[in-house]
């Protein structure tokens, strides 16, 4: 890999949990613990992990949505979390997101025209009305809209048209890295497809960069160029998403592959089954995080010493005692 | 195969709302028979839930109201009974599991109150003994320390121990019908494959049928004996559940299992997704002729004008298409 167009090193994340008198500092939620990963130009990095594993308090923190308590993130040589606010507007032109719930994330009361150029109109990238409206047209037109969807309001539009249009106000301001924070989830399977198709379609004819992030294993497989799995807040294994397909070294990796339904009845498979839950992220299990369900584990190792993430194989990276 | 346990004929439900009459479940036609799995299938508001609700009458009434059809458990139909008559079918003979473990229980009671005032109330048994068999329940479907938590609140469960004490629930009076709306659909994978299996050893303790009701093909076909597949209120497939993967007869079903990222194979090689274009039809006023016809590849016509009933092709493999 080149000079990776983004590198995140060390960024941590801690929640408070503040009560009693004053609203002291109880304990603290230790979403984001630690990560490390660099994502080049043109690629896409899936992120994926169970709900509470951090992956969105990393994909929102790389933007600065989430201030991050330490670390620091690196966009073309740039350390984005010593920006200042101006500077850190300029930069959302190269660094996007679109979220989840095509619902909640578009204003009800704006229309799909101004949503879609809100950006432009605040970076100065359209100068007249009628670059305005042209570039509006032409953003709808890229995500397979209408131009005359212009005027509406989002609530005349289906699930997977919303999606459109958050992509469409991503890509306005013609960035170079699309944070997609489970983008299709909320979408029903056939329009899921769509999404994904364009997505790809988009990466392709504009060269973008993306962060894929979400809990469903097989969508993430197919976009994606490299995974990193995420438990606790760490990324346990990182790798090339063939690789970490075919051969999974870690026994998380292993349980969360194997726990994905097939869609063939004939496909029969060894399935581990984890035993238990999440630990309470408050006080998370000291040593490898994963020790508790882990059906591999050799203790004291495990529960004394955190494992680091190690280079195994040619970019394949995993943080676990006895397969790294 | 048995004979059917329930068979529903024709059941349409339709919903006044303030746009017009919304006809979410427009003639479905669904048998189950004992022991069985049958795995309903199909996107939002293709009418799988209302059709599960409708079997228990849960459809609040108005605005929904079950407008022809019959809803036969056991040969009886359950479609004129009273709300007494039914108190005597849900729990005992058919119970349900809902998608929402977080909505789904009662906030200020604990789920040990919660599931004896189930046994009691359909079982007759004193308080002492409804407990007892409370805890007996809790251990069945693998909840920790049960003695202890039958006394603790629905918020002191995780999502995945909620639906255990759901389950727990609509099992406590031995249904001879469990009806799993979306059971794992809130739930992480590593959950979703604790709660299948949970489900499956359960079937096979109790004997009874299952009707899976889930959007995800996956679980469908790792859980399901039968498929059923909906689209906009009416049953497009239905067949053998390895039939209707290896050669499944309507496009509609065809393009569901081809959209889907597949994990196993896709490593290999990476292809592009064939979706199914368009969107889900407005229910207030369904396309006339076969509701996929505005998105299928293959209509003609007559596709367009008239409702192409479901036939058999095969044995045991039915399909609404004229092709």
């Amino acid at each position: 890999m080149a000079e990776p167009l983004l590198r995140v090193k060390d960024l941590v994340k801690y929640y408070p949990v503040r009560g009693g008198l004053f609203r002291r500092e109880l304990d603290r939620v230790h979403a984001v613990d630690h990560v490390s990963f660099e994502v080049g130009a043109g690629e896409t990095l899936g992120l994926v992990g169970e709900s509470g594993c951090g992956k969105s308090t990393t994909g929102r923190c790389i933007l600065r949505l989430i201030e991050p308590t330490s670390g620091e993130v690196w966009f073309k040589g740039t350390n984005v979390t010593r920006l200042d606010p101006g500077a850190l507007r300029s930069l959302c032109r190269d660094m996007q997101i679109i979220f989840q719930d095509p619902f909640a994330s578009l204003n009800p009361r704006m229309t799909v025209g101004s949503i879609i150029g809100e950006a432009l109109t605040i970076h100065g990238l359209a100068k007249t009305r009628q670059q305005f409206e042209a570039r509006v047209v032409q953003l709808l037109e890229t995500v397979g809209l209408d131009a005359d969807h212009m005027r509406r309001y989002p609530h005349e539009f289906s699930g997977g048209q919303r999606q459109r249009i958050g992509i469409a106000r991503a890509l306005a301001v013609e960035p170079r890295l699309i944070v997609c924070d489970e983008p299709v989830s909320a979408l029903d399977v056939s329009i899921q497809a769509q999404v994904i198709n364009l997505l790809e379609d988009l990466q392709q004819k504009l060269g973008l960069t993306y962060i894929f992030i979400a809990h469903d294993l097989s969508v993430v497989e197919h976009v994606s160029t490299r995974v990193a799995v995420m438990y606790m807040g760490r990324i346990v294994e990182m790798a090339s998403a063939r690789d970490l397909y075919a051969s999974p070294l870690h026994p998380y990796t292993e349980a969360l592959l194997s726990a994905v339904p097939i869609p063939d009845p004939k496909a029969k498979r060894r399935r581990v089954i984890l035993k238990g839950e999440l630990p309470n992220p408050i006080r998370p299990p000291g040593g490898c995080r994963f020790h508790t369900r882990c059906p591999i584990r050799e203790l004291p190792l495990c529960s004394h010493e955190a494992p680091q993430l190690k280079e195994v194989g040619s970019g394949h990276w995993v943080a676990c005692h006895l397969r790294g | 195969m048995g004979e059917p346990l329930l068979e529903i004929r024709g059941l349409k439900t339709h919903f006044a709302t303030d746009d017009g009459m919304v006809h979410a479940v427009d003639g479905v036609d669904l048998t189950v028979h004992a022991g069985e799995t049958v795995g309903v299938v199909g996107e939002s508001g293709c009418g799988k839930t209302v059709t599960a609700l409708s079997v228990l009458k849960l459809i609040a009434m108005p605005p929904g109201r079950i407008v022809e059809g019959q809803i036969l458990w056991h040969g009886r139909d359950l479609v004129p009974l009273g709300p007494e008559a039914m108190d005597g079918v849900r729990a005992k003979e058919i119970a349900i599991v809902f998608q929402e473990p977080m909505t789904s229980l009662n906030p200020v009671y604990t789920v040990g109150e919660q599931i004896a005032e189930t046994i009691r109330r359909h079982e007759g048994l004193s308080r002492r003994a409804a407990l007892g068999n409370t805890v007996d329940m809790l251990r069945l479907v693998q909840i920790p320390n049960p003695e202890r938590r039958v006394h603790d609140y629905p918020h002191q469960f995780s999502g995945g121990m909620r639906q255990r004490v759901m389950i727990a629930m609509a099992l406590s009076c031995s249904p001879k019908l469990l009806i799993a709306d979306e059971p794992t659909t809130a739930l992480d994978v590593t959950i979703q494959a604790q709660i299948l299996e949970l489900i499956q050893d359960m079937k096979a303790r109790f004997g009874m049928a299952v009707m899976l009701i889930t959007h995800a093909m996956g679980v469908v076909a790792e859980t399901a004996q039968r498929v059923v597949v909906m689209y906009a209120g009416r049953v497009v497939e239905e067949a053998p559940v390895e039939q209707l993967f290896r050669q499944p007869r309507h496009p509609y079903t065809a393009g569901l299992i081809r959209s889907i990222p597949r994990i196993d194979t896709a490593a290999a090689r990476k292809t592009r997704l064939e979706a199914i274009g368009g969107t889900v039809p407005s229910l207030l006023d369904p396309p006339a002729g076969c509701r996929f016809a505005p998105r299928c590849r293959f209509a003609m016509a007559t596709c367009r004008q008239a409702v192409p009933p479901l036939r058999e092709v095969e044995a045991g493999h039915k399909v609404a298409c004229v092709l």
